[in-house]
């Protein structure tokens, strides 16, 4: 239990309080209404205390850098891939998500962090592509190339909710920047991701407020790790709407659209 | 943060020109100091449901239940 101004007061409301201070001090925080992963942008993470019995709201920058990446110039060409002086393109490395059934495999990079260093990503919604592929009128068989509607998804009732994430500090070697940067952890998709992200068939690994603590504070055995980050969250209890396709570019990026052409979501159980 | 409104409370015999903003859907109060930061105040929730006045950041919690009540009444008084 968390105590504000000396008063008790559960978690959630602790942590909108410490947004609201963050919001009254002019610093940018949960007021940006969509985090783009490949931003590499700040966002709100739960970290634990250094005492391991409570935790602070900081930001973190999305995309984990793991230890051996020397400096910004190495982060950014894992981060966006480059050609070398042969002239040979290296493909980028994208570390936003860490797959939860791979997470503690040996030398994987996320594994000391999943052990040592787990956190909450706070989030109000995150999007994910819907892929189709319609009839051609010419053909009459199904598209080659998908035809990619996007969808905003939240948890419903819930003004913020936590995904799973791994943090690992991280020093610039050349600059000496120091900077926190996460991966947010990802499972297999439920019934209701399953026909959002048909593509991929995964999701972030949402968690209840119970699970959630348990993942960020708990001394927890491996097994459990892994149990907890391939949860899969309800999807009765999640909302997923299509969005406008430039969404990006919106001033509310989560403001419904309705496409004529597109086929509703089967109810999620 | 955007301003929605302003009125006045006595504090201490002297007039307080309170700013009332809407910040994250919550109803905040800025409250002038004297030659500090203003204080901002609002209300929370306690863990057993009770509704209490509270500063933010942390650290005003006496002034903030006072200058609060004073708010809770102009509203009543102006329902």
């Amino acid at each position: 239990m968390c105590y504000y101004n000396g008063v008790k007061v559960t978690r959630i409301e602790y942590i909108r309080l410490k947004q609201l201070e963050k919001l009254i001090a002019n610093y940018d925080f949960l007021s940006n209404p969509l985090h783009v992963g490949f931003e590499y942008a700040p966002h709100p993470v739960l970290k634990k205390q250094a005492e391991g019995k409570d935790f602070d709201l900081v930001q973190m920058e999305w995309g984990f850098i793991p230890s051996y990446i020397k400096d910004r110039d190495a982060a950014n060409k894992m981060r966006f891939g480059y050609k070398d002086e042969q002239g040979v393109f290296h493909p980028m490395i994208t570390t936003l998500n860490a797959v939860s059934e791979e997470l503690l495999q040996p030398r994987k990079i996320y594994r000391q962090a999943a052990l040592q260093r787990r956190c909450l990503v706070l989030s109000t919604g995150f999007y994910e592509w819907r892929h189709l592929f319609p009839l051609s009128k010419k053909t009459g068989k199904p598209v080659k190339t998908a035809v990619k509607y996007p969808y905003h998804i939240s948890v419903k009732d819930q003004p913020y909710f936590f995904m799973a994430g791994v943090w690992q500090p991280w020093t610039d070697q050349s600059t000496g920047e120091y900077v926190e940067t996460f991966a947010i952890i990802t499972t297999a998709a439920n019934t209701l991701m399953d026909q959002v992200h048909n593509s991929k068939r995964r999701m972030p690994t949402i968690l209840p407020e119970d699970l959630a603590f348990e993942w960020l504070l708990g001394d927890l055995s491996e097994e459990r790790i892994l149990e907890i980050a391939r949860y899969q969250y309800p999807p009765a209890q999640m909302a997923a709407y299509s969005i406008a396709k430039d969404f990006r570019e919106a001033i509310d990026p989560a403001a419904p659209f309705v496409y004529e052409d597109l086929p509703v979501l089967q109810e999620a159980l | 943060m955007n301003a929605v409104n302003s009125f006045e409370i006595i504090y201490q015999d002297r007039p307080l020109v309170i700013q009332e903003l809407s910040l994250s859907g919550r109803p905040m109060f800025v409250v002038p100091v004297a030659g500090k930061k203003p204080l901002v105040i609002t209300t929370a929730t306690g863990s057993e449901g009770q509704v209490f006045w509270t500063s933010i950041p942390e650290g005003q919690q006496a002034l903030a239940a006072s200058i609060g009540q004073l708010i809770e009444a102009h509203f009543q008084k102006n329902k």
